[in-house]
């Protein structure tokens, strides 16, 4: 009972960190070089909206042909790829709203007395906006759990397995282990990353 | 008539310094009246008063268009010189901010040119300008992320210095605007009061050692008291740096104080430029009449420092703080001061503070000590100005305020007589 049921947390992990590891790698530097430049930003963003709109059951089902050409159409890479689009929206709209609301007199200072544009951007606008991008981080994450649930059904494991097989079943049990290991894990990965923000915070000299 | 002729013993604090070839540069029209301005004293007055010297920034026809075609800044000539407060000022939307934030490239004139040293400012690296331009705002602009330490930091470490020639730099910068290092280097910005901050933002401009320190309307957003003392604590300063800084404000009782020269500017162009007393004795124009308070006699208050009038320092009525009331009795009756009513003796520490005063009547015992009858005494700072002065004799009803110096040493005694005297003289000149 232990094994299966740690395997499966296991395959949920991994599909959730690298999918917003990956995700993180992309909003994050994306959202900084499109806060400059609202128009693109709308754009941007409103295609993310859009995508999120995609209920991940059929997300699956439009990646399914695609990824089939390269022999992935199950399993792992489908719901990591997935994930990564669902995880944009919230990192995105975080990063673009934290460097943008930086007080502007605190940047407008920054350029006067002779910092450079990159400057500015990695010893004040990243480090004052930090804690917005890391709320879109952590909303990106719980979040994930929750659609990676649903990965079960395109063969990527993970805790979804309780919950589709009970379905099948009719197992009210597995139905409810499932939900309940999917639910704890979201809160006790948002209260982790919550105590790695302070940290971080810290370590900026926020504390 | 003792008193009067009793002054003859007065000395005169500062000298004027000779007004007349600054203002020779002026249009002709105000050296008449602008013969009688000096410049602060304690200004690079060498400097200024070399002709020959290059002014440290001088616009060159310059003018400012917005894509939108609004233009901000039209065909703008003036100079800025070594070691002078010259203030921008005018109504919003004259274009006196976008004029400082040209001068360090913040906004990039569409034509004409502007020199920095003698050299055209756009052939510089805009981050190499500014860094040795000083740059302070009204928002203030703190790094709220950095201690008071790195704040001040930041300007010398992006200039390469670092260890503890860094450490100096920030501890001097921060001792020069009255926050000692010990106490406020750790604190974060949002530890200090609006007033604490904007002297960290002073010390940010001036840790670089800058040539010029640009201001933006710095002390705007503070209340009036605080505003106040900071602006007497960047007059100080500046007089004992000798540093140049461009200063745009709104508030013509800011502008009389703190400017040297005062730009006025109207929908993008200079309408006069001159030192507070031309403007108001010689306006160019309705608009800076009305602008300036020219038809408020008291106007030409607000910018006249009390160090400008002789104080009366000798035969003051003055004990020190261990002395007793024989004492006090011996300085009323031999002092020269006109009571306005109860005499009264000043009471100094032994290193020349002003303590307070003690009334002479206040105890019959000649062997009494002065100490617990010690009363507060409203004073002014030298670098105060006859409008304040002028308030505390008419609100408090007195005829006589303590002037005090910038380590609160007591210098003397301006008095009523004396302001008469000094006012009647400058009606006479002009």
């Amino acid at each position: 009972m232990t094994q299966p049921f740690l395997t499966a947390l296991w395959q949920h992990l991994v599909i959730v960190c690298t999918a917003v590891g990956i995700a993180t790698c992309i909003a994050v530097p994306l959202g900084i070089v499109v806060s400059g430049h609202p128009r693109v930003a709308g754009a941007i963003l409103f295609v993310d909206g859009v995508v999120m709109t995609i209920p991940s059951v059929a997300l699956y089902g439009l990646l399914m042909p695609v990824l089939a050409l390269v022999g992935k159409g199950i399993g792992t890479v489908p719901a990591v790829i997935a994930m990564i689009l669902y995880s944009q929206l919230p990192m995105l709209r975080n990063t673009v709203a934290g460097i943008r609301n930086v007080d502007r007199s605190v940047i407008d200072a920054a350029r006067g007395i002779g910092m450079g544009k990159w400057r500015i951007l990695a010893t004040v606008s990243l480090p004052l906006a930090f804690p917005v991008i890391m709320a879109g981080i952590r909303s990106s994450f719980v979040m994930g759990v929750g659609v990676t649930a649903i990965a079960a059904y395109i063969g990527a494991g993970g805790l979804g397995m309780y919950i589709m097989l009970g379905i099948a079943n009719s197992n009210r049990d597995l139905i409810v282990t499932g939900a309940l290991a999917t639910t704890s894990l979201a809160l006790l990965a948002d209260l982790l990353l919550g105590r790695l923000q302070r940290v971080l915070e810290r370590r900026m000299g926020k504390g | 008539m003792t008193a009067v002729e009793k002054t003859t013993g007065e000395i005169r604090i500062v000298e004027r310094t000779d007004a007349a070839e600054v203002v020779s540069e002026e249009r002709p029209a105000l050296s008449s009246s602008g013969a009688d301005v000096a410049p602060v004293p304690g200004h690079d007055g060498g400097k200024v008063r070399d002709g020959e010297e290059t002014p440290l920034i001088r616009f060159v026809g310059v003018e400012k268009r917005y894509d939108n075609g609004v233009v901000a800044v039209r065909n703008l000539d003036l100079e800025v010189r070594r070691g002078e407060i010259l203030v921008l000022i005018g109504p919003s939307g004259c274009g006196k901010t976008t004029t400082l934030r040209m001068t360090n490239r913040l906004v990039e004139p569409t034509e004409g040119t502007i020199l920095f040293d003698g050299e055209d400012i756009s052939g510089f690296d805009p981050e190499e300008l500014r860094r040795r331009m000083g740059y302070v705002i009204q928002g203030i602009g703190l790094f709220p992320h950095m201690s008071v330490f790195e704040n001040v930091a930041v300007v010398p470490r992006l200039k390469g210095m670092k260890g503890a020639p860094l450490r100096d730099t920030v501890e001097r910068s921060l001792a020069l605007v009255g926050l000692p290092a010990e106490e406020y280097a750790r604190k974060w910005p949002r530890e200090l009061s609006g007033g604490q901050q904007q002297r960290v933002g002073v010390a940010r401009a001036l840790a670089g050692d800058p040539e010029v320190i640009l201001m933006d309307e710095p002390f705007g957003s503070l209340d009036p008291l605080t505003r106040e003392s900071l602006q007497d604590e960047l007059l100080k300063l500046q007089q004992a740096l000798g540093k140049t800084v461009l200063f745009v404000t709104h508030d013509i009782a800011e502008a009389m104080k703190m400017g040297n020269r005062i730009a006025v500017l109207r929908a993008g162009e200079l309408v006069q430029v001159g030192d507070p007393l031309s403007l108001l004795t010689a306006p160019a124009d309705s608009f800076v009449h009305d602008f300036v308070g020219a038809s408020n006699p008291l106007s030409k208050f607000a910018f006249m420092k009390v160090e400008r009038v002789r104080l009366l320092t000798q035969g003051l009525p003055t004990v020190r703080i261990g002395e007793t009331f024989a004492e006090v009795r011996k300085a009323v009756t031999s002092t020269s001061l006109i009571f306005a009513r109860n005499p009264f003796a000043y009471v100094l520490d032994y290193a020349g503070r002003l303590l307070g005063f003690v009334d002479a009547g206040a105890s019959r015992d000649p062997s009494m000590r002065v100490g617990p009858f010690l009363r507060r005494a409203t004073s002014v700072s030298r670098n105060a100005t006859i409008h304040d002065a002028l308030l505390i004799m008419v609100t408090l009803g007195i005829l006589n305020v303590p002037v005090l110096g910038e380590d609160g040493s007591f210098l003397g005694v301006l008095t009523f007589r004396n302001l008469n005297s000094y006012i009647w003289e400058q009606g006479e000149a002009s």
